[in-house]
């Protein structure tokens, strides 16, 4: 058993570039699909404790009434047994200074619900200050410490305030996204928002306007998830059953702060669904093939178990251990890097979208568990079914060596016109590569698959940049950018692992041809052409079948995501994308330089393993 | 008097295991004149392998001289060596070594874009009488055949030696002799210098002059005033 065990560890060590290979593609896999899996989960979160650390409220309730909120009334909502709490003020949508502004009256005890975050500075004391909502993308705030004055008319008459010293800068939960908030009258953008002291207006007889409450069970729901507005709008109806028909009741999904950041979630969604998608299967193909090709490679070892009496299971063991050890050391490294890292890379990103709160770590690990779920899904599988095939040969066959490939004409050779036009490297390049055709579809499938994540990358950036234009869409589109970024760059890596993993059991394969090169007087950059001419061709080929795969991917995303158009895509992100992946092919290739020039010469001496 | 195409001259490769330094080779001298039918023999192990890689230029001398055409191999750069090994040296392999993906001719034609003043690939393979199998590719070649393509490959970039590892070791005794007769009329017919390794003594009297190889040392050198034909030969 021990001596057994020691040709599992030589298994390891004798194969540990494609090991590390395995590896890392598992590991980028997992890190991918969990870091997106849980990045809207993760900043939803984060914004979400934000904002219930400053008591947002549920619901806003207003009147159509002249004289606002009667005492009674306002006592019925805030007394009624749905309510946690509430807060009743007093706020008016009009021009001030000639913006359009919103005037809110502090109440006495200050905002308990929808407190008021203090950014600078601090709240009024007396008549003479005011606090303002911080500047965002529309607002344009007075300064902290400035003295000013305000100038507006309630129902016609001119009013105005001297000298009002601005001592804070506030920022209301309500108002978190930083394309602003709608006014009420005309429905455009707020440009203006102070709050004053109750004892500035005390003199006019100024209406409550607005409720704001907290209701009883939202804590056991998720904020803004499809329970929670169920449990809002039944609450809800429950008060228009029971009050005035002038009163409008205002949830979070009234709220436009609050709508875009769903409506955002919701694209990330999408996104966080559609590329580890597409990305898990290109590295489960990659995996399936490398594990594929490393079993049919020790079928002479498999032999000798056989022959030494070595049971069916044990052999079946080693190999599983190999593919159990080499996948879940990808997968435990991969979840919490996926986890923990990339969404806190991303998050601060939305910063352009929103007033963010401090991220709080917390994940969703559901797209991560899954994945690796499946990745070791297909490791297992393939290694059992790989080993139960060679298994299935007799030990004697097994003993031999396989007879290599034979060579043969290629379809191209019936083409005289081209095929004559061609030099002898090229005839013998291009028989090379279709005399493997498993090998050849493996490495244009995998290669078209990152290529078209990289295009896709590319483009997810031209389409935000087009909708920037589109104000609507401006900040989110900006927000996109930095997951058009980790798309691209997550993309090239599994390209360089690919091309990596494949040109080194290339070389692996054909360690004689290349020694016998050598012994003909080939030199290193003659030999070095020999191998990477085909890796550069299968690779092109890929990246010649990847560019419209990742159109299609585009055009079923943008679909998807209802924005954006694959017109938005400009050319140079289509070289871009060849460009891209054809260096790191090259450099892959550079890397695996001394591979090629450590083959020994000795190795064409030898009779055929 | 014929010219001295080859000369060893008390040669010695050392290899370096972990701490401790083993000679393969251990001042082995002799020469091969031009155009003389070689054979290098010794049991395994006796350091056969590591001359005919330090004769082919596929390995580094650790001291002494080789010249081969007046140049001194031990001087050479790794560059330079695959010179050599391009232009000087023909080599034949116990395994043949042809590339899978390439017909009989174009396995020579592989050979025949190194050098400048290279045979046509069609009369080498006629010569080795191939002539038939031209467009074959080696998986549909028999084993003397595949052997025959790869000596065509080494004849035809026109190399100062022709060094062949156990040419019919992988062979049967019918086809080895018949690839061993071409062998040899290559030496007589276009005064190529043949130089064969092998542990098989049967082949001695073949040979214009034979080398012993023992334990890293060249024990003796004979050389046949009258060498048998290969007929007349069996091991």
């Amino acid at each position: 058993m021990k001596t057994f065990f020691k040709t599992i560890l030589r298994c390891f060590k004798s194969n540990i570039s494609r090991m590390i290979a395995l590896t890392s593609i598992i590991l980028l896999g997992i890190a991918f699909v969990s870091g997106l899996g849980t990045l809207s989960y993760t900043i939803d979160n984060s914004i979400n404790q934000g904002l219930l650390s400053q008591n947002i409220s549920d619901l806003v309730i207003k009147t159509d009434s002249e004289s606002g909120f009667s005492d009674d009334e306002i006592s019925s909502f805030l007394e009624s047994s749905k309510v946690e709490k509430g807060v009743s003020y007093t706020s008016l949508d009009l021009t001030i200074n000639e913006k359009n502004g919103r005037l809110i009256i502090l109440p006495e005890n200050g905002f308990t619900v929808n407190a008021l975050a203090i950014e600078d500075g601090r709240l009024p004391d007396n008549k003479n200050e005011i606090v303002v909502e911080r500047s965002s993308n529309v607002m344009t705030s007075p300064e902290i410490n400035s003295v000013i004055d305000l100038d507006f008319s309630l129902s016609g008459y001119p009013l105005s305030y001297k000298d009002l010293e601005v001592v804070g800068l506030v920022g209301s939960p309500l108002i978190m996204a930083k394309d602003g908030e709608l006014d009420l009258v005309n429905e455009e953008d707020l440009e203006l928002i102070v709050y004053v002291h109750a004892d500035l207006l005390s003199s006019l007889p100024l209406p409550k306007t607005d409720i704001s409450l907290i209701l009883k069970e939202r804590n056991n729901y998720e904020l803004g998830s499809d329970k929670y507005f169920e449990y809002v709008d039944k609450v809800v109806n429950e008060f228009k059953s029971t009050n005035s028909d002038s009163f409008h009741y205002l949830t979070l999904n009234e709220n436009k702060s609050y709508k875009t950041m769903l409506s955002y979630q919701d694209k990330i969604d999408v996104i966080a669904l559609i590329f580890p998608v597409f990305f898990i299967l290109v590295a489960a193909l990659v995996v399936l093939t490398t594990m594929t090709r490393l079993i049919e490679e020790e079928r002479g070892i498999i032999g000798c178990y056989k022959t030494l009496g070595e049971s069916d299971g044990r052999i079946y063991f080693k190999y599983i251990f190999f593919a159990l050890v080499t996948g879940l050391l990808g997968c435990t490294i991969g979840l919490p890097l996926g986890l923990l890292v990339l969404p806190s890379v991303i998050y601060p990103a939305f910063n352009m979208l929103f007033f963010i709160p401090d991220f709080v770590l917390a994940f969703n690990c559901l797209e991560g568990v899954i994945s690796i779920v499946f990745m070791m899904a297909v490791v297992i599988l393939v290694t059992v079914y790989v080993v139960w095939k060679t298994l299935r040969v007799s030990a004697s066959q097994l003993l031999l060596p396989k007879a290599p490939k034979p060579g043969g004409k290629i379809l191209l050779e019936h083409i005289p016109l081209i095929w004559n036009r061609l030099s002898f490297k090229y005839k013998s390049t291009l028989r090379n590569i279709f005399r493997y055709k498993n090998h050849l579809i493996m490495t244009v499938i995998s290669v078209a698959g990152s290529t078209a994540l990289v295009f896709a990358g590319f483009s997810l950036q031209n389409v935000a940049a087009a909708l920037e234009t589109d104000s609507q869409f401006s900040s989110m589109s900006r927000t996109l950018n930095p997951i058009a970024y980790l798309v691209i760059v997550f993309a090239l890596l599994l390209a360089v692992l690919v091309v990596f993993n494949l040109t080194n059991m290339n070389i692996g394969e054909r360690v004689r041809e290349i020694a016998t090169l050598e012994v003909l007087g080939y030199h290193d950059k003659e030999v070095n052409g020999y191998i990477f001419r085909e890796v550069v061709i299968m690779s092109l080929m890929g990246i010649v079948f990847g560019v419209p795969l990742g159109l299609g991917l585009m055009a079923f995303l943008l679909n998807y995501l209802d924005f954006g158009s694959v017109s938005d895509i400009k050319w140079y992100s289509y070289l871009l994308t060849i460009g891209s992946v054809l260096l790191f092919v090259f450099i892959v290739d550079f890397f695996l330089k001394p591979k090629i020039k450590g083959v020994d010469m000795n190795a064409s001496l030898k009779s055929v393993e | 008097m014929e010219k001295i195409i080859l000369k060893a001259e008390k040669i010695t490769k050392t290899f370096a295991i972990g701490d401790t330094r083993v000679n393969a080779l251990n001042h082995i001298s002799f020469d091969i004149k031009e155009g003389e039918f070689t054979i290098i023999l010794g049991p395994s192990g006796a350091g056969k392998t590591t001359l005919l890689n330090l004769i082919g230029g596929m390995d580094s001398i650790t001291s002494g001289d080789l010249f081969v055409n007046g140049i001194n191999l031990r001087l050479l750069s790794k560059k330079q060596l695959t010179d050599y090994r391009r232009n000087d040296v023909g080599f034949v392999f116990q395994f043949y070594n042809l590339m899978p993906n390439l017909t009989a001719k174009e396995n020579v034609e592989l050979a025949v874009e190194l050098c400048k003043d290279a045979f046509k690939p069609e009369e080498i393979l006629q010569k080795v009488g191939l002539s038939e199998r031209m467009n074959n590719f080696p998986a549909r070649l028999s084993g003397g055949e595949q052997q025959r393509v790869s000596i065509a490959r080494a004849l035809a970039k026109n190399p100062s030696i022709l060094l062949c590892d156990e040419p019919t070791g992988a062979l049967d005794y019918k086809t080895g002799k018949s690839i061993l007769r071409t062998l040899f009329d290559m030496s007589r017919t276009d005064h190529k210098t043949v130089i064969i390794v092998t542990h098989n003594s049967a082949l001695n009297d073949m040979a214009d002059k034979v080398i012993y190889i023992k334990n890293g040392k060249a024990e003796k050198t004979v050389v046949n005033s009258s060498p048998k034909p290969i007929e007349e030969i069996d091991w």
